[in-house]
């Protein structure tokens, strides 16, 4: 049982507030932090968290003095930077206008943080101690009617072996206005929980790029919660590929109509990693659409897991819910884990879901022996192509070679040991 | 097997409301209300048991004390009080009858108003029965012709006294008493059921049947099923249920065991239709049943197939443990939900051996206020190598107040394997709606024949009597529910 081990992080996330008031958001959000999840917790039975609590972590006190300098994938892009889960001014670029970035004070963030608490993260981890632990909650607001064509990079770096670091993001986008995120994590910390809150408004449209790659032996619990309002557009893809153990939870309430989601994600895991990919859906008006395709590609003793869950609400009439994961395994030793979940309580919907896992198909691979490639040809160029498919369709063109140069990092990896 | 003229018209007379509701005046003979060691020493004693099985029990019933009640289906009522339950009532009468005309004739009365003419039954479909009659098996029909055939298909009451190293062989092989929390209070109380036993190269030669009945009020009934295939046999088994209509909430939690040995075959088929509650959810059965079967031998083959319209709570899951290389397991399903009815229901396949195959076709109709739930796990052990599953299962809404849930758990551990898994949501189609109606049907013969053309994957899987009756069912469950 858990609660039998004594946690130390637990202490030593209530010491790192213990100088807030009792009705600071901190406070608040540290009084709920009282164990790990247990595995006996449905969303957490697949991926266990019981060994952190065997861990001697402690929240980090970010470095100011401390600098990075990787570059910008991109001409023109903006370079935000996370240090040790702080926002650096220092190390970043200056905004394009119409866009600004602010940090909230208490007021604020206590509001941040109960709209979290309102929503299905508020057991999360990430939501309680992040909130006690973070620097600062940092917002990024893009004005009403502004359209931003060059990509923002937001960089997470930093960080040390046994402690956590908590970046935490809010992005807000004003009515009719448009961006696109890179958001790269190359933490080198024990332990990494990034918070993100997205807030669209009307007819707002967002893309969003994730590539987790953080050190091999990092903890990466990261939780995003978005909302949508009327017309808005929210495209995101995942790709992880770093870490010990990376878990994304995204969660994403449709709360006006004709908004339009796609959550789209690619996992790749080689030696003992465990990769998650969560997400949630709500559909609370109607009118609107979502999709996602996971693909993920396994090899060495590796896990992956794959939980979606799309909800629609009774009013939720006229929705269009689809999901699709596909898994591969390489390897005899590797573990891949799904559960596409539909809770549907309106009755003029289309809803589906479809997942499988499996090996290369045969077919196909004789296909392209018989043609003269080797076998070891052959499996890269079909594993490439299941990679490739799904990028082309989930990534904006300018942004795609990059993503796929760095999943074939990732394949890389896989590859090296089993074909 | 063709359905004859008498089979129709007794599907024709079920009709809009629960027919089935009415109680028979037999005096029964119960133990005192609630549950202790002293009922099941009780329960054991009134059979006159053997000491291995009440110590069994006993072993049950202190798990059972120690386990919790499962809570992540998605259905919800409220607390069972499990000390107002009588957990044994038999008929006082005992019969022990050669045939059928030594019944008591108020048991056959009843029978009569349920629409199976027992005498009838016997010749027209060639079915043996063993009417299962709150809780004590009251008569078996051609088991003489059975035993011919070296088959046993008796009350797994009396096969504790007639074949008693078989039953204490297999008991509790395929689910143990400490499998889950009604399959431990099944196991300390259970009061029969039927005991099936097929020795090695027999093919059945006829459809065994069961029809449940629940009928003393307060009475849970806890039957308890075993069903052994020895190699190259094949059995087909029939599961039917109706009970009468009640305010009290009733419990039911059966446990199923089918074991299968070298390419043996056991099909499995049950429509279930106990008393819902009426329109607000009052009263109806809560049907907690454990069902699984071991595919232990070599290409080996358990097939269940379900059609379930009853129950106010249905907490079901038949499974297979595919264990024999190249064994088979098939999950055939309808569930039905209206009114105020909650169904969770789906399917585990467990594949251990090698080139193991599965396949599962669930198929959920909600309309009212039903909450209808898909829950199914296919997992692919690391030896199965070569090993398949496919799962469909498709979810109809009518009516804007219901919900359906698919919940599927997906575990693969070996690379040379494929799973896959398809799952769809929608209602009724305007278009095929429009067209019935165009051609003069109304909407509820309508909606029933788009139902039935939904389902019908599944339909065609069940035997010919309980095809018609099951179609007929799916009809009458869903009445009210448009227009």
């Amino acid at each position: 049982m858990l609660h039998d081990v004594k946690d130390n992080y637990i202490n030593s996330v209530k010491n790192h507030v213990s100088q807030f008031e009792e009705n600071s958001f901190r406070k608040l959000a540290s009084n709920d932090f009282k164990s790990w999840p247990s595995p006996r917790e449905e969303t957490w039975r697949l991926s266990r968290l019981g060994v952190l609590s065997r861990k001697e972590i402690t929240p980090i006190i970010p470095d100011f003095k401390k600098t990075f300098s990787s570059k910008s994938q991109f001409n023109g892009s903006t370079i935000i930077r996370f240090v040790d889960g702080a926002f650096r001014k220092d190390l970043s670029s200056k905004l394009p206008s119409g866009s600004f970035l602010n940090i909230l004070g208490e007021e604020e963030s206590l509001k941040c943080f109960h709209k979290f608490k309102d929503s299905n993260l508020k057991d999360h981890p990430s939501t309680n101690v992040s909130f006690s632990c973070t620097p600062s909650i940092v917002k990024l607001t893009v004005e009403k009617d502004v359209n931003i064509r060059n990509f923002f990079e937001i960089i997470y770096e930093g960080g040390e072996d046994n402690l956590s670091v908590h970046p935490a993001l809010y992005i807000e986008l004003k009515d009719n206005s448009s961006i696109t995120i890179i958001e790269r994590f190359n933490h080198l910390s024990s332990l990494i929980m990034p918070l993100q809150l997205i807030e669209l408004k009307k007819s707002a449209s967002m893309d969003s790029l994730k590539i987790f790659s953080d050190n091999q032996k990092s903890y990466n619990l990261s939780a995003n919660c978005t909302f949508l309002s009327d017309k808005s557009n929210y495209n995101s893809f995942s790709l992880i590929k770093g870490g010990i153990f990376t878990r994304s939870e995204t969660h994403a309430y449709l709360k006006g109509e004709n908004c339009n989601l796609n959550l789209n994600g690619v996992y790749l895991s080689s030696k003992n990693q465990h990769h998650d990919l969560t997400t949630a859906i709500y559909h609370d008006v109607p009118n609107c659409t979502s999709k996602q395709i996971v693909r993920g590609v396994l090899g060495g003793k590796s896990t992956g897991v794959f939980q979606g869950k799309v909800r629609v609400a009774p009013d939720a009439q006229k929705t269009d819910g689809q999901q699709m994961s596909r898994a591969i395994l390489l390897s005899e030793n590797a573990i891949a884990n799904a559960k596409p979940e539909l809770e549907i309580y309106a009755d003029d919907v289309v809803c589906a879901h479809g997942a499988t896992v499996g090996e290369i198909d045969d077919e196909q691979l004789f296909y392209l022996k018989s043609r003269g490639f080797s076998e070891t040809k052959a499996k890269q160029i079909l594993i490439t192509a299941f990679l490739k498919d799904i990028i082309n369709v989930s990534v904006e063109e300018s942004a795609q070679n990059f993503v796929f140069k760095e999943a074939e990092l990732g394949l890389s990896e896989i590859i090296s040991e089993e074909i | 097997m063709v359905a004859t003229q008498e089979t129709i018209d007794k599907v024709k007379e079920v009709s809009s409301t629960y027919k089935y509701g009415f109680v028979t005046d037999l005096e029964a003979e119960k133990a005192p209300l609630g549950l202790s060691e002293d009922i099941v020493k009780f329960i054991s004693h009134k059979k006159k048991e053997p000491k291995w099985l009440l110590e069994w029990r006993l072993k049950a019933y202190k798990k059972w004390l120690t386990m919790k009640e499962p809570n992540w289906a998605m259905v919800d009522f409220p607390k069972i009080n499990f000390q107002d339950i009588y957990y044994y009532s038999a008929p006082k009468t005992k019969p022990k009858l050669n045939s059928l005309d030594e019944v008591d004739p108020e048991l056959l009365k009843t029978y009569e108003k349920l629409g199976i003419p027992i005498k009838e039954q016997e010749v027209l479909a060639g079915v043996a029965v063993d009417y299962v009659f709150d809780s004590v098996s009251v008569a078996t029909t051609f088991r003489e012709k059975l035993a011919k055939e070296g088959i046993i298909f008796c009350p797994i009451s009396e096969a504790v006294h007639t074949h008693p190293s078989l039953v204490k062989k297999y008991i509790g092989t395929v689910i143990p008493i400490s499998d889950n929390y009604y399959a431990a209070l099944n196991s300390a109380v259970f009061t029969d059921g039927s005991f099936v036993f097929i020795p090695k190269g027999v093919k059945c030669p006829m459809e065994l049947s069961t029809y449940f009945r629940i009928n003393e009020q307060n009475s849970g009934q806890f039957e308890r099923t075993l069903i052994i295939a020895e190699d190259n046999t094949y059995v087909s088994y029939l599961e039917g249920c109706t009970a009468p209509q009640r305010d009290e909430n009733q419990l039911h939690a059966a446990v199923v065991e089918l074991v299968a040995m070298n390419n043996a075959e056991i099909k499995y088929s049950t429509v279930q239709n106990w008393y819902p509650g009426d329109k607000d959810g009052k009263g109806g059965i809560y049907n907690f049943v454990t069902k699984r079967g071991n595919c232990l031998g070599k290409k080996s083959k358990i097939s269940w197939t379900q059609v379930e319209t009853g129950s106010a709570i249905t907490w079901k899951y038949p499974s297979c443990v595919l264990k024999g290389d190249d064994s088979v397991g098939e999950f055939y399903s309808v569930a039905v939900a209206n009114n105020a009815q909650q169904a969770d229901t789906g399917t585990k396949m467990i594949h251990i051996g090698k080139n193991t195959k599965s396949t599962i076709i669930s198929k959920g109709i909600s309309a009212g206020k039903a909450q209808n739930t898909y829950r199914g796990q296919v997992q692919i052990q690391k030896n199965a190598k070569g090993s398949r599953n496919f799962t469909q299962c498709d979810s109809l809404l009518i009516g804007d107040k219901c919900g359906a849930h698919t919940v599927p758990y997906i575990n693969q551990f070996t690379p040379n394997a494929r799973i896959e898994h398809e799952a769809t949501t929608s209602k009724i189609s305007e278009d095929q709606l429009f067209y019935c109606l165009q051609r003069g049907l109304d909407t509820e013969q309508a909606t029933s024949l788009i139902v039935n053309g939904f389902c019908k994957e599944v339909m065609k899987e069940l035997p010919m009597e309980f095809a018609v009756e099951a179609q007929k069912l799916i009809g009458i469950s869903l009445e009210g529910s448009v227009g």
